[in-house]
């Protein structure tokens, strides 16, 4: 801990953070770059879509000129910029309110799923990884390699769907479609904008439950694809660690084989936090696909519905969205690694 | 024969690269796993190619007389809800499949190879811009970027490959650069260089066959990944338009009819699994022989 | 004669592998009280795997066959695991080749001295400390402060391998195996270690089995000699006999070294001789 305050370090630690830092901007800068340049080349033509196809000449410039395009290329991107900084991501065709009011309306729903996912995924990805390891060739190992290698290979949405008919129709365990019920949508108080929480606040109990019973599926099923991916680099990480020196001298020493499998796992944590930051990436993108299937309210279902509404504004305004919260999540595992490592942490003195 | 391939001392190149061929082949058949995933992948390409012979009927034949049949011995999967063969339009699905892994590969590992390479090799301000480059592709996410990707041209297959490609080149770059630079401080570089070679020899004889192995299985791994985001962006109507066969798509159109007639979904789901997972199992299987000690 | 420390007879070891059984070591056997014995051989001459058999860290596919392994009354044959735990650390202990990598990267070097305190004297954190500082005074380590904080890859080869020398003599083992200490250190640090090792060694009163493919080193340093060869032990003498040794592999051995002053024209070249493989 002391290597944190000394003189020199603290320096080549601010200069390693403004690099990082530096390429994070770089990085968002790109994706909006990337994000303009597909909006820009729409077929569709945008001021059309506004005005109809039977608006006369002047209302057409008109509406050209107060969307920019007779600006040039280059600055009609610096005033995206402009805007995005802003959270201004224009108006939604579709419901005619501001594209950034009703992403932050649909926005928690996608990481109420994200988070169990990911939750479910760490809980039970992770000791099964590192067991699989400590026990290679064994059963369990064998069980939880194919057991991953399914989950890495099936389609979510196929996945959910199959799901939906086994479990809500034919075994009527858990609720349908949608995050709570129609009947509850109009009941519950919405505050933080997360479900659980809010119903919490307000006591309302039966709210809760309906949710969690709605949460199940779709959670349960993003928890496998998460726990899949999990339980394959932990094993890989772990496998890779058990073969060195220092798992040998551990032994000779006649530590136990939980502390033995401990030294090796705490040099697994800086890239098992990397994981885990991707595989909730990973979660917030395969949202797009299960809130398909299961309706649910969140960004994912707000960008197809969009698709289908040639509402293009909503679209790359979604897509900015998840790839800024992408972008951010990589830098954030970047970040954490290193923080994790010591031999990265600290300056050689 | 045998002996010959495992001589120590081998006579000839050939000798020792067809010995060494045989015992990377010899390791992977012993994998009863690498050996069924081979084998899904090899059917994959059967059914693509023979195609019409495989499949019972056209697949783009509607009979509405015949309506969501259950699987039976006319239509071996049933029917969909165009009375078409769903069998024959798996079996002519996987050509699609086939098409875009073979197109996405072909467009990516040969670019990201090249990149990666080239900045790996001649470093300084290539090697720096070039990274910068292919890190900020790494960061975004595939499947949305796709998505705004299609839906803004005109849904296709061809749209859907670009999409996957654009996204997917940067983890080749990547690992191709770190390969190289491990190779490039080596002794044997060193010496063919001090005999005169140019840099294109170098990188292209020398450089790119060593890389080779690890691109080759990280494709193979990655094309498990494209399947699925292929099927994917059929399923929300991205990728080849319809009445084309594509597995994806195919499951979107069962979904209304899902609790009656459960086989026009889930079968092509299922023929989805099977070849994600025998690519997956594949290219596990490649990495074991290739690089044993992440085994 | 002292009862024997350690008595090994007849020790087999055998692997299975793709391309048949392949035997590592074949009818090894010594015993030792509590004395410095060297065993030299080269790569592949099972030296290693000697130690490793004694504090049972071969696993399948290897097997370990033996007529005796005996310490101190214990049958290392037939332990278990948690009887091993027992044995491994606090009766005998094991340094290696090198700290960089025989240290765990992610752990302070104190933390990992205390463990070896804590887990066999049951000590309180604050009795660990005190010990653990003990010990790195006893290896001559300077600034033992700043090496019980610091992390593995902020200290140098020679400060390593006092590290490991410490932790590895805390739980004050009876036989310490030493493989290669000093291979992977600058030859003016080796000096050094080895003074360290001679000291804690001869203070304690313990066995020392060093392994080495340095037969000039092992004969100053040792008192006795064993020389393998292909798995088997050729030759058996004490350190200042060794001018005077039998087998043709250890005069090959003594030959091929360069002394100053002698005049030759050809340095010598072992003739390698299937029957010394018998």
């Amino acid at each position: 801990m002391t290597q944190w305050f000394n003189r020199r370090s603290l320096g080549a630690g601010i200069k390693a953070c403004a690099l990082q830092v530096s390429m994070f901007v770089i990085t968002i800068l790109g994706l909006l770059l990337v994000t303009f340049v597909i909006g820009r080349v729409v077929p569709v033509d945008p001021v059309l879509v506004i005005v109809g196809d039977r608006a006369t000449a002047e209302v057409y410039a008109r509406v050209h000129a107060e969307l920019g395009l007779d600006k040039p290329v280059y600055q009609q991107f610096l005033i995206y910029l402009y805007k995005v900084m802003q959270g201004d991501f224009g108006t939604s065709v579709l419901s005619s309110q501001s594209v950034a009011r009703d992403i932050a309306a649909f926005f928690p729903a996608t990481i109420e799923l994200a988070v169990t996912g990911t939750l479910i995924g760490v809980l039970l990805g992770v000791p099964l990884g590192v067991m699989s390891a400590v026990r290679k060739d064994s059963l369990l190992d064998q069980v939880v390699r194919v057991v991953a290698l399914v989950g890495y290979s099936i389609p979510i949405f196929w996945l959910g769907l199959v799901g939906l008919l086994v479990f809500y129709v034919k075994l009527d365990w858990v609720a349908g479609v949608g995050r709570i019920d129609a009947v509850y949508e109009y009941i519950i108080e919405r505050e933080t904008g997360f479900v659980l929480l809010d119903a919490m606040l307000h006591g309302q109990w039966d709210i809760f439950r309906n949710f969690l019973s709605h949460l199940a599926l779709p959670g349960a099923l993003l928890g496998y694809m998460s726990m899949a991916y999990i339980i394959r680099m932990t094993r890989s990480f772990m496998l890779e660690q058990l073969v060195q020196e220092y798992v040998v001298t551990a032994r000779v020493k006649g530590l136990s084989e939980w502390r033995i499998v401990m030294h090796a796992f705490r040099n697994v944590l800086a890239q098992l936090i990397t994981v885990i930051a991707l595989s909730f990436a990973y979660l917030l993108e395969g949202a797009v696909l299960t809130e398909t299937v299961f309706a649910w309210p969140g960004l994912g279902l707000y960008i197809t519905n969009s698709l289908f509404a040639a509402d293009m504004n909503a679209v790359l305004a979604g897509t900015t969205v998840i790839g800024v919260c992408f972008v951010l999540l990589n830098a954030l595992a970047d970040a954490l690694g290193r923080f994790f490592d010591p031999r990265t942490r600290s300056v050689r003195t | 024969m045998k002996s010959w391939l495992l001589a120590d001392s081998p006579a000839s190149r050939l000798q020792a690269n067809l010995g060494q061929l045989y015992l990377l082949l010899r390791g992977f058949f012993r994998s009863p796993l690498a050996v069924i995933g081979f084998g899904i992948v090899c059917a994959l390409l059967l059914c693509a190619a023979f195609a019409p012979w495989l499949a019972t009927h056209d697949p783009y034949q509607q009979a509405l007389t015949h309506r969501l049949l259950p699987p039976g011995a006319e239509h071996w999967f049933g029917t969909d809800h165009l009375g078409r063969d769903i069998w024959s339009r798996v079996i002519y699905g996987s050509r699609m499949t086939l098409l875009i892994i073979v197109m996405v590969a072909a467009i990516v590992g040969p670019l990201g190879l090249a990149i990666g390479i080239v900045a790996g090799y001649v470093g300084g301000w290539v090697d720096r811009v070039l990274m910068r480059i292919t890190d900020i592709f790494l960061a975004f996410p595939r499947l949305v970027l796709a998505l705004a990707f299609t839906s803004v041209l005109q849904p296709s297959v061809e749209s859907a490959i670009i999409a996957i490609a654009v996204t997917s080149w940067p983890a080749y770059a990547r690992l191709a650069r770190a390969e190289t630079l491990m190779y490039r401080g080596s002794d044997f570089i060193q010496a063919i260089e001090l005999q005169g070679a140019s840099r294109l020899r170098v990188l292209a004889g020398h450089i790119t066959p060593l890389c080779l192995s690890s691109v080759i299985v990280r494709l193979t791994l990655d094309m498990a990944g494209v399947i699925l985001i292929a099927a994917g962006l059929g399923f929300l109507g991205l990728g080849a338009p319809p009445p084309q066969a594509e597995w994806g798509a195919m499951i979107a159109d069962g979904r209304n009819y899902l609790i009656d007639s459960w086989w026009v979904a889930t079968i092509p789901g299922l023929a989805i699994c099977i070849v994600s997972l025998g690519f997956n199992i594949l290219g596990d299987g490649m990495r074991d022989v290739l690089d044993p000690k992440t085994r | 004669m002292p009862q024997p420390l350690l008595s090994v007879r007849n020790l087999n070891v055998t692997f299975d592998g793709p391309r048949g059984t392949v035997s590592a070591l074949r009818d090894v056997s010594w015993s030792m009280g509590a004395e410095k014995i060297g065993i030299v051989g080269e790569s592949g001459s099972g030296k290693t795997i000697s130690s490793r058999a004694i504090l049972g860290l071969l696993r399948p596919p290897a097997r370990v066959e033996a007529e005796q392994m005996e310490f101190d009354g214990i049958d290392l044959r037939a332990l278990g695991s948690r009887q091993w735990r027992e044995v491994r650390g606090r009766r005998i202990s094991m340094v290696m080749q090198d700290p960089r990598y025989s240290l765990n990267p992610v752990m302070t070097v104190g933390d990992q001295i205390m463990e070896a305190c804590r887990i066999h004297h049951r000590s309180s954190r604050r009795d660990a400390r005190a010990r653990s500082f003990e010990m790195l005074e006893a290896v001559r380590i300077k600034d033992p402060d700043r090496v019980f904080k610091a992390y593995p890859h902020q200290i140098s080869g020679g400060m390593g391998q006092r590290v490991m020398i410490a932790m590895m003599l805390i739980p004050e083992p009876r036989l310490l195996i030493a493989d290669e200490p000093t291979s992977a250190l600058d030859v003016t640090v080796q000096n050094k270690i080895l003074e360290v090792i001679d000291d804690m060694v001869s203070r304690r009163h313990m066995g020392l089995i060093f392994i080495s493919h340095d037969l000039d080193l092992v004969s100053t340093f040792c008192d006795r000699i064993l020389i393998m060869y292909r798995g088997r032990i050729v030759e058996e003498c004490r350190a200042d006999q060794l001018h005077a040794a039998q087998h043709p592999y250890t005069r090959g051995l003594l030959a091929c070294a360069p002394r100053l002053g002698e005049r030759r024209e050809q340095l010598a070249v072992l003739d390698r001789q299937e029957a010394w493989e018998r």
